[in-house]
């Protein structure tokens, strides 16, 4: 059950979670600015870190300015011009996310590592019968948040995706609230409650519910992740046609059928959950033909 | 599902207007109660093109080595999640880090201490100790990085500013040696704003 590369997620998004809270604790300069021993220490340890700041929003990391596409988006609509190192910060972030679709949303969104934490919660509540089951959102509604959201934008001069997508909001709550209890100027905001908001939504309404039909950040991945090379593939002989890969998948996916389309992030749960080891990465630029599953001769016999 | 995606294009529409104008309202207000506006870091487009252009993502507050950069956070005016200075808690030391880190322009590049404009400051002459010979002092003279051309000192070390030269870093006013009002206050004003 165990797959290397699906540690490998774990991993990251865990980095990602240390990096939200370390970041700002690096960056502090201490009660009196860079005049104090203490922070001349820590500003020594930024020193060493180099340039690494920021978040899964924006970040720096060495010398590369790294920008969360719908960030860029947001920017370049609402302020209507460009600006030569916002295309810059985005040439990394596209460039992986169409060869590797939206492995953004299962790699690194600290929201997506939120919710991944509440499975188990979930899923406890679920066996209490406290939950009212799943909800099936219509996965159309992310995208016409997106391009709402972007006209909006436009209209307002205000990048207002960034006040709603959970990633961003995330990583500011983290990052404020680090630097709020240093300097002691802490208050909690609305930001927190709507964060609540969406973890209550995901237990509720279902698993990554938000990711699969509201994130407009979600839609944008999809969007250029969607001729990805690197794909889930079933070996059709070796499926038994168990469906483990069908209740294994966040989003609700169907790697059985080879239905994967543009949805897909590329976690790898389907993989891991396999019992035959049918599913692995291939690199092609499309779903193989919905062939459906193998038909009942074709399975061994029990 | 014409229909479905009609319906949630008006709801989403809907929903994102009331959020935008929520933060605009929010946005008109400065940092501070009372003072006149926000002072911005520098290279800080005017004020609404500043609040367009930036994605709220406070990496010029991580690279600040002052540490004078605020992030606007409700009861703050100015808009949540958007950079600011209390010139009176912590001045601007003009490293322009911040600059060099933002990553939409909202604050455009700068290299030169000289090219900032981030506001203007001016003296209370009725309170300054220099100027109405209570004490003796040139605490704001000292700390200017623009020492000699945006403050210079007369008789009893009277300062006097050079708006022309200053660029609002706030040094001066996180300096002066009065409690409660300063002295020398910064008030925002940036190049190419109205």
């Amino acid at each position: 059950m165990s797959d290397p590369l699906r540690t490998l997620r774990k991993g990251t998004q865990g980095a990602v979670a240390i990096f939200l809270v370390v970041g700002p604790l690096l960056a502090w300069h201490g009660p009196n600015g860079g005049s104090t021993r203490i922070s001349r220490v820590l500003s020594d340890t930024r020193e060493r870190v180099a340039s690494v700041h920021g978040d899964s929003w924006s970040a720096q990391i060495g010398g590369v300015s790294l920008l969360d596409p719908l960030a860029a988006a947001e920017g370049v609509v609402s302020q209507k011009a460009s600006f030569r190192p916002l295309l810059l910060a985005l040439v990394l972030p596209v460039a992986l996310t169409v060869l590797l679709g939206r492995v953004f949303c299962s790699w690194v969104c600290p929201a997506g590592f939120l919710f991944e934490s509440c499975d188990s919660l979930r899923r406890l509540l679920a066996k209490a019968s406290l939950v009212p089951g799943r909800v099936r959102l219509w996965r159309g509604h992310k995208y016409v948040l997106l391009v709402a959201g972007l006209a909006v934008t436009a209209l307002a001069g205000i990048p207002v995706l960034s006040h709603v997508y959970p990633p961003a909001l995330a990583a500011r709550e983290v990052h404020d609230t680090v630097f709020g209890l240093l300097d002691g100027r802490y208050a909690p905001t609305g930001a927190l409650l709507f964060l609540f908001g969406i973890v209550l939504f995901e237990l509720l309404a279902g698993r990554r519910a938000w990711c699969r039909s509201l994130c407009p950040g979600g839609a944008l991945y999809c969007l250029l992740g969607s001729g990805r090379l690197v794909r889930i593939r079933r070996e059709a002989k070796r499926c038994t046609d168990c469906a483990d890969c069908i209740v294994a998948c966040p989003i609700g996916l169907d790697p059985m059928h080879d239905r994967t389309g543009v949805e897909c992030d590329n976690c790898r749960e389907c993989v891991a959950s396999c019992p035959e080891d049918a599913l692995s990465f291939a690199l092609a630029r499309a779903d193989a033909p919905a062939a459906g599953t193998p038909s009942g001769q074709e399975r061994p016999a029990p | 599902m014409a229909a479905r995606s009609a319906a949630s294009g008006v709801l989403a529409l809907s929903g994102l207007s009331i959020l935008a104008l929520l933060i605009r309202s929010e946005a008109a207000g400065p940092a501070v109660p009372g003072e006149p506006a926000t002072l911005r870091p520098p290279g800080a487009l005017a004020e609404a093109g500043f609040l367009a252009a930036c994605i709220r993502c406070e990496r010029c507050r991580d690279a600040c080595e002052a540490g004078c950069i605020r992030i606007a956070r409700p009861p703050d005016g100015a808009g949540r999640g958007t950079p600011f200075i209390v010139a009176r808690e912590r001045g601007c030391t003009l490293c322009l880090e911040c600059t060099r880190v933002c990553p939409t322009g909202a604050l455009r590049r700068l290299e030169e201490v000289e090219d900032v404009a981030m506001g203007v400051a001016v003296i209370d002459e009725r309170t300054c100790v220099a100027i109405n010979r209570t004490g003796v002092c040139g605490a704001c003279h000292t700390v200017c990085p623009l020492r000699n051309r945006a403050i210079t000192l007369g008789l009893h070390n009277a300062p006097a500013i050079h708006d022309d030269k200053c660029v609002g870093c706030g040094l001066c006013e996180e300096a002066c040696i009065l409690d409660g009002t300063k002295a020398i206050r910064v008030f925002p004003r940036r190049k190419g704003a109205a």
